[in-house]
């Protein structure tokens, strides 16, 4: 059938195309690294907002506040900290062990052992913005957004390429 | 990718395969009539007092929700007003209910609920009499909203003035308050002085984005045969009968050809004689025609609003943050650069960044019988899928990331330390927050992938030859995959 | 059946207020004691206070310090909340507390103070720029003491940040 065919048509484009970024960029050229993040939250918002890492990378957050109790909400690395102010130590727990004690840790230590885009959020209500402070941990490679950028312009190209064939309208204005 | 194929079986003379052909309707293609399907369905909507039983569960926790927002915590998200209006509302009403139930929100919605009753005298039953050339007894002034405003320009510019304040309006449940109270007493104010529900028409500030995105609901009520319409003498549908009130949106059943205007209250199929009124399930994305540059602008609005959701409320930055959150902050500065930036981005350089598409195309197109306004409304129809998109790929973090708050205040709706289902001291835990950016991309390939294929399908029914119908539209799919781009930055970049 | 829908209106109008009250004060009762009180910290203004801090008043004004008095010997409850940011509530000379307060949750101290006294309470946990000024007594009333004849004088709350107003 015509339409199922251009419909694979627009597939197989959007793939290729996904596929090929990957294969071009999905690679990390660096060496896996410590890094020493000193964090600071606010009202409302996390310094430095973004941390950019590669796969493998050692991560080693310390976390202050500057202002009230804040909390620290690592997706995807099962780490929930409660900052409180004026104190160097953090109270750590880990989201997948809710009964367990929080423990008191100076630093949190992380290991970006998976790719993509994982946002910190605070986790202790500390004002009005509270749902919406967070941070960004972007892992690279970042496969997932490789693949959906080279895929949305490979969309366009097979959606393109599809309606060139189609069959001329016999009555168009 | 049965997009062009769907064409050509339209601009067929006789629709083959589809139920009863002998039928004219206004919606073309595949669909299935659920009164028909579903004989409890219309014996649930042909009842009097269906409305006002919809209504009233609405009514009851709208209410309520007002109250905690007085007399409750200060603190939104310990708020039941706050995270059921502005994550369980929200989330439901830009995912499921617009996109497969129309405006389905509009039969239940308990603002209007006084203005109605003001005007009708009536909560159930239906008044028979002479008003205004209607076959029912109306109260309150009936007069007629003035025609420069009868469009849904003031939705737009209340929408975008309301979202500019939305740091504000999603944290502090009293600014909610406000909001919604107003909504309800202007509504009751309208509906003494206007006819109808005037105030969802044109000035309610969610009905204007409602009708836009209603246009890609996969339900729609229609007239079932257009000849019946045609030779129908009472046209009760419009005039109302002794069975139903009077369309209160304005409608005459025989011309309703797309979702936008209709509040799907059920009046017209109570009072239809001829039983001529149908509610269909169609495929999505099926009415494609905007109408007017105020439906235009309602699009590029909301895929600005959307874009800027996303980086103040969704974002890593927080100096956005402070400058949204000017109640709080007080720099009035930063909100200027933001607001203004909004306002400029939302009303002038996403249109002339679009306007300007259009006349590339054109010119690529070599067509010069296509007037720029003729393909510039046609094709700004891209932007009503892929801003629904676009909103539902914002929206789902939202019930993802703060989900247990429902469940912290569905036990302790005012923050006062109430128990009622011993779930207010759930501790807030996110819902595979890794996962967001896994839905939110197909979400918005979707949305590039519906408005691309609409804006070739609308170059090909107009130049009717595929290699110019492509140099038409290419501009503007170049311009969705861009602001695509842009989009799958913010969510998973 | 037009009847049916204005009672059920009305129901519904009058009846939701009623239950929520109903439900407030189902909940509010705790643990018997002789006073009870209602302690909400505001960190804006940094303020304890008795008064209802909700979302009607919440930005519109800082409320009023509370100084709470109770009689030697009384069992008190008090009730802990706060309005904004998590507070800690402590009087350290009664021994009572620290205790963490998050907003939206409501936790309590009880205790019996023997000896007649003004005790001071403060907020354990920084919650902002008036959070050195957060202070608030419990006077505790000995034999034929009344507020008026406090032997002494009582402490004056520091109020730069509430004269200031909101940062």
């Amino acid at each position: 059938m015509r339409v199922m065919r251009q419909a694979m048509f627009v597939l197989v484009v959007v793939v290729l195309f996904a596929v090929a970024g990957v294969w071009a960029n999905g690679r990390s050229a660096d060496e896996p690294q410590t890094r020493i993040i000193h964090m600071t939250a606010r009202q409302y918002a996390f310094e430095p907002s973004t941390i950019r890492a590669n796969l493998g990378d050692t991560l080693v957050f310390r976390l202050q506040s500057a202002d009230v109790m804040h909390g620290f909400y690592l997706e995807g690395h099962d780490v929930e900290a409660v900052i409180t102010p004026q104190s160097p130590y953090v109270e750590l727990r880990r989201p997948s062990e809710p009964d367990a004690r929080p423990q008191k840790v100076e630093e949190i230590v992380v290991t970006a052992d998976r790719t993509g885009k994982f946002r910190y959020r605070c986790s202790h209500t500390c004002g009005t913005m509270h749902p919406f402070m967070m941070g960004e941990l972007v892992v690279a490679p970042n496969r997932l957004f490789i693949a959906s950028s080279w895929g949305i312009v490979g969309l366009t190209a097979g959606l393109a390429g599809t309606a060139l064939s189609s069959r001329k309208k016999q009555n168009g204005a | 990718m049965n997009a062009l194929e769907t064409i050509e079986r339209r601009s067929a003379a006789a629709p083959t395969g589809l139920p009863e052909p002998s039928k004219r309707t206004f919606l073309t293609g595949r669909r299935m009539e659920l009164f028909e399907k579903f004989p409890r369905l219309y014996w649930l909507v042909t009842r009097r007092w269906f409305q006002f039983a919809v209504v009233v569960p609405n009514l009851l926790f709208f209410y309520a929700f007002l109250i905690a927002g007085v007399f409750g915590s200060p603190v939104g998200n310990r708020n039941i007003i706050i995270i059921f209006i502005w994550i369980l509302w929200w989330f439901a009403l830009i995912t499921a209910l617009v996109p497969f139930a129309s405006r389905v929100w509009c039969t239940v919605c308990p603002l209007p609920f006084f203005g109605d009753w003001i005007q009708r005298r009536a909560l159930i039953n239906v008044r028979t009499g002479r008003t205004c050339g209607l076959q029912n007894q109306m109260y309150g002034l009936n007069k007629k909203w003035p025609k420069a405003l009868s469009n849904i320009w003031l939705q737009n510019i209340a929408f975008l003035g309301l979202c500019t304040f939305s740091a504000m309006l999603v944290t502090r449940p009293i600014v909610t308050v406000w909001v919604l109270g107003s909504l309800i007493v202007l509504a009751a104010l309208m509906a003494g002085v206007f006819r109808g529900r005037t105030f969802c028409n044109y000035v309610c500030p969610i009905s204007g984005f409602l009708s836009l995105f209603s246009m890609t609901s996969t339900l729609a009520l229609r007239s079932k045969d257009l000849d019946v319409c045609a030779k129908c003498k009472t046209k009760s549908c419009s005039v109302g009968s002794d069975k139903g009130w009077a369309c209160p949106w304005g409608i005459y059943m025989g011309k309703l050809d797309r979702n936008n205007y209709c509040g799907l209250c059920m009046e017209c199929v109570k009072s239809c004689p001829n039983d001529n009124i149908g509610l269909f399930l169609r495929p999505a994305m099926s009415d494609t025609r905007i109408k007017g540059y105020d439906e235009s602008w309602k699009a590029f609005i909301m895929l600005t609003l959307a874009a800027a959701y996303s980086i103040v409320l969704l974002g890593p930055y927080g100096i956005v943050k402070d400058f949204a959150n000017v109640a709080e902050v007080g720099d009035w500065k930063g909100f200027g650069i933001y607001a203004g930036g909004l306002w400029l981005t939302a009303l002038a350089a996403l249109p002339a960044a679009f306007a300007a598409c259009v006349w590339i195309g054109r010119r690529l197109a070599g067509r010069s019988d296509l007037g720029q306004k003729e393909i510039f409304l046609g094709l700004s129809y891209v932007f009503v899928p892929m801003g629904l998109l676009a909103w539902i790929a914002f929206s789902f973090p939202l019930i993802m990331i703060n989900g247990s708050y429902i469940l912290n205040v569905m036990s302790d709706p005012m923050g006062r330390g109430w128990d009622l289902f011993r779930t207010a001291q759930i501790h807030w835990s996110p819902i595979l927050p890794e996962y967001v950016g896994c839905i939110q991309a197909p979400l918005l390939f979707l949305g590039a992938f519906y408005a691309i294929r609409a804006g070739y399908r609308f170059a090909l029914e107009k130049t009717g030859t595929p290699a110019v119908a492509v140099r038409l539209a290419a501009p503007v799919s170049i311009l969705v995959t861009a602001i695509t781009l842009a989009f799958l930055k913010l969510f998973v970049g | 059946m037009e009847k049916i829908g204005v009672i059920l209106t009305v129901a519904v109008l009058i009846l939701t207020p009623v239950g929520m009250i109903a439900a407030d004060r189902h909940f509010a009762s705790g643990e018997p004691a002789d006073v009870t009180f209602t302690l909400t910290g505001v960190s804006d203004g940094g303020v304890w206070t008795e008064e209802a801090v909700v979302g009607h008043n919440y930005w519109r004004r800082t409320p009023k310090p509370a100084r709470l008095v109770a009689r030697a010997g009384q069992k008190v409850r008090i009730r802990l909340q706060s309005a904004d940011v998590t507070h800690g509530f402590s009087i350290p000379d009664l021994d009572v507390g620290p205790i963490l307060i998050e907003p939206g949750h409501v936790v309590e101290a009880v205790f019996t103070p023997e000896e007649p006294g003004e005790y001071l309470f403060q907020c354990t946990t920084r919650c902002g720029k008036c959070h050195e000024e957060m202070l608030g007594s419990l006077v505790v009333l000995g034999e034929g003491e009344t507020l008026e004849n406090y032997p002494g004088g009582l402490i004056k709350p520091r109020t730069k940040c509430l004269l200031h107003g909101r940062s």
